[in-house]
């Protein structure tokens, strides 16, 4: 993105967040800085906070979404961060999942920003995460697509993500949700979208990662059974 | 270190450079009437036909800068260059001065239009509802000193443009003589664009794309960098700084300041900063005098006139203290209410006061589709490693 279109979401974003400023310092990258005041409301209970943001927009901006950092200090290390010390918004697939919606600076902060420190704001005020968490590492990834495609069983889960992962997609085939139905029927258009937001390639290691993990809890966990057939 | 903020001064700035510009409309109705007083002066039955003339703008209007006069309503000063082919042996100034004048007063039209002759222009006053004043400065090639002009350094296609030009109060005015004034308003235009060239093509490619259209097809004048649009607030407020006064800091001195000052902002309020805070650094000393160099003349002192007359430079360094305050009052100031009130005395109460309600406008359509609290709906689950 050149700097001018940036510069034009900036100016959106900038109107309903005067403190924030677009900087860069010498050949480094432009980043978005300062106090984020929010008003946020999420099943009719509002929160009014404000954190000490810093926004490092990447040179593929927007194919490669921004990373968030915590000025303020206020968030523990402990609550969901990577090991950059930048923010996890959510799992990588779900933050483009959502940026995609409205693909700006002021799309990515109210949509992918706002929610997780609202979520952190009421956590210390009501003790309790208002929309849940998913579980750390890969289970949470696993969680996420389950939540996406409304399914418990794994199995079906993983075969889901195969598609995408041997980039294999067939509206005729038959969903692997246990619908009986043909794909486009069902799961087709979940899928499609997905297959917009990463590379099979990435989607291959984020299967390759899910099976390694369920392959591992299998031989303790109660899905130990799933991984013992035919051997 | 880069650090854009204030937009919503940006915004408000760039609504106020607007509204002193001269309107697209204009704009084209003034070119046609330049055009025709071309026509007039060089085609047809003109005498003067034979010296291959041709009219051009020069000042302003050729670089984009053209700024409402402050006072009167709606009244613009177009500059502009009347040049034929003619050697500095075979005429005197006198005499190509009125050459241009007598075929102006053959015509009945501009007979009438006419102004008193000036000391080197003749004006033509437009009295309709837009009140244009075409200066016309006749001009000839100004062949010998363009080689001066390289030897100098100066490059060649700058250079290729010198003109020699007539002064009544010059001393060689009614003989034939090597020595007249000179000027170079293509090379200066030429030297100015190249100061913002980077921000004029950023700005044409992204007005082609939202006009659906070849980058060719984005007229120029349509086209105002952040340069641009600060020299127009730099004169403005000159204009209200000196209201009262017969004499103010000269429009050719603050643009080149401005355009030397510039580097390449796309942001105003970051254009504008830079330019203020810079512009005494481009004023240098020669000979224990201020010196302000022409870019395109390297011996002319665009600052000479300083030395006409006690006060003259200290004009310029009471405006630039005073502008420099006022910007900094004003990127201080958060509360919108209270930026109208300094930005008035500024700038004008008419241009201000269309800004901020453009402002306003722009804020409530933006922010009205999203309210000003975010509804959260399918939150992402926060995650980690």
């Amino acid at each position: 993105m050149d700097d001018l279109e940036l510069y034009e979401q900036f100016k959106d974003l900038n109107l309903r967040f005067p403190k924030l400023s677009l900087e860069k310092d010498g050949d480094s990258l432009w980043s978005v800085r300062g106090d984020l005041r929010f008003s946020a409301t999420f099943s009719g209970r509002q929160i009014d906070d404000l954190y000490s943001i810093k926004i490092t927009i990447p040179k593929k901006y927007p194919d490669v979404l921004p990373e968030v950092q915590e000025a303020s200090n206020r968030i523990p290390g402990d609550f969901h961060h990577y090991q950059d010390d930048s923010l996890c918004l959510g799992a990588p697939i779900a933050v483009r999942y959502k940026f995609k919606k409205d693909p700006t600076l002021a799309g990515f902060v109210c949509n992918c920003l706002i929610p997780y420190l609202y979520s952190f704001s009421y956590k210390i005020r009501f003790g309790r995460m208002p929309f849940g968490e998913l579980s750390h590492g890969t289970l949470g990834i696993l969680e996420y697509y389950g939540n996406l495609f409304d399914m418990k069983d794994r199995r079906r889960i993983v075969r889901m993500i195969q598609i995408l992962a041997e980039d294999n997609y067939r509206e005729h085939d038959r969903c692997p949700c246990g619908s009986g139905k043909r794909l486009h029927a069902c799961h087709g258009k979940v899928l499609r979208e997905l297959m917009t937001l990463q590379s099979p390639v990435e989607f291959n290691s984020e299967h390759n990662l899910i099976i390694r993990y369920l392959v591992k809890t299998a031989i303790q966990g109660p899905y130990s059974s799933l991984f013992r057939r035919g051997r | 270190m880069i650090k854009i903020y204030r937009t919503d001064l940006s915004f408000i700035l760039n609504e106020i450079a607007d509204q002193l510009d001269l309107p697209d409309s204009l704009h084209e109705e003034a070119v046609e009437r330049y055009q025709a007083v071309g026509k007039w002066l060089g085609e047809g039955d003109s005498p003067l036909i034979i010296y291959s003339p041709v009219i051009y703008p020069q000042g302003s209007f050729l670089l984009g800068t053209v700024t409402k006069r402050w006072g009167e309503k709606d009244e613009y000063d177009i500059d502009l260059v009347f040049e034929i082919n003619l050697s500095k042996n075979a005429t005197s100034q006198k005499r190509l001065k009125k050459l241009v004048g007598d075929r102006l007063k053959e015509s009945e039209i501009y007979c009438r239009m006419l102004d008193e002759e000036g000391r080197r222009c003749w004006t033509l006053v437009y009295a309709n509802e837009a009140k244009f004043h075409l200066d016309i400065l006749p001009a000839i090639p100004n062949t010998d000193f363009r080689t001066v002009l390289k030897s100098q350094g100066v490059q060649s296609s700058w250079a290729d443009t010198s003109i020699a030009i007539t002064d009544k109060t010059h001393p060689n005015y009614d003989r034939i003589d090597p020595d007249w004034p000179r000027c170079n308003p293509k090379g200066y235009a030429a030297w100015f664009h190249s100061r913002m060239v980077n921000q004029y093509e950023a700005l044409r490619k992204q007005m082609a794309e939202a006009m659906k259209a070849e980058i060719q097809a984005v007229p120029d004048y349509q086209i105002k960098t952040p340069l641009q649009k600060s020299v127009q607030l730099i004169k403005r407020h000159r204009d209200i700084m000196f209201e009262t006064k017969d004499d103010k800091p000269a429009t050719i001195v603050l643009t080149t300041l401005a355009a030397l000052a510039y580097n390449n902002e796309f942001d105003l309020v970051q254009a504008l900063t830079r330019i203020v805070e810079g512009m005494p650094n481009y004023i240098t000393k020669k000979d224990g005098k201020p010196w302000v160099q022409n870019p395109v003349d390297p011996s002319e002192n665009f600052a000479d006139r300083w030395q006409d007359r006690a006060g003259r430079e200290q004009d310029f360094w009471d405006w630039h203290k005073k502008i420099k305050g006022d910007l900094y009052a004003l990127l201080e100031c958060e509360d919108i209410d209270r930026i109208y009130e300094l930005l008035n005395p500024m700038f004008g109460e008419r241009v201000t006061e269309n800004a901020m309600k453009r402002y306003k406008d722009h804020a409530q359509t933006r922010i009205k589709s999203i309210s000003t609290v975010v509804p959260i709906r399918n939150p992402n689950q926060p995650w980690g490693f």
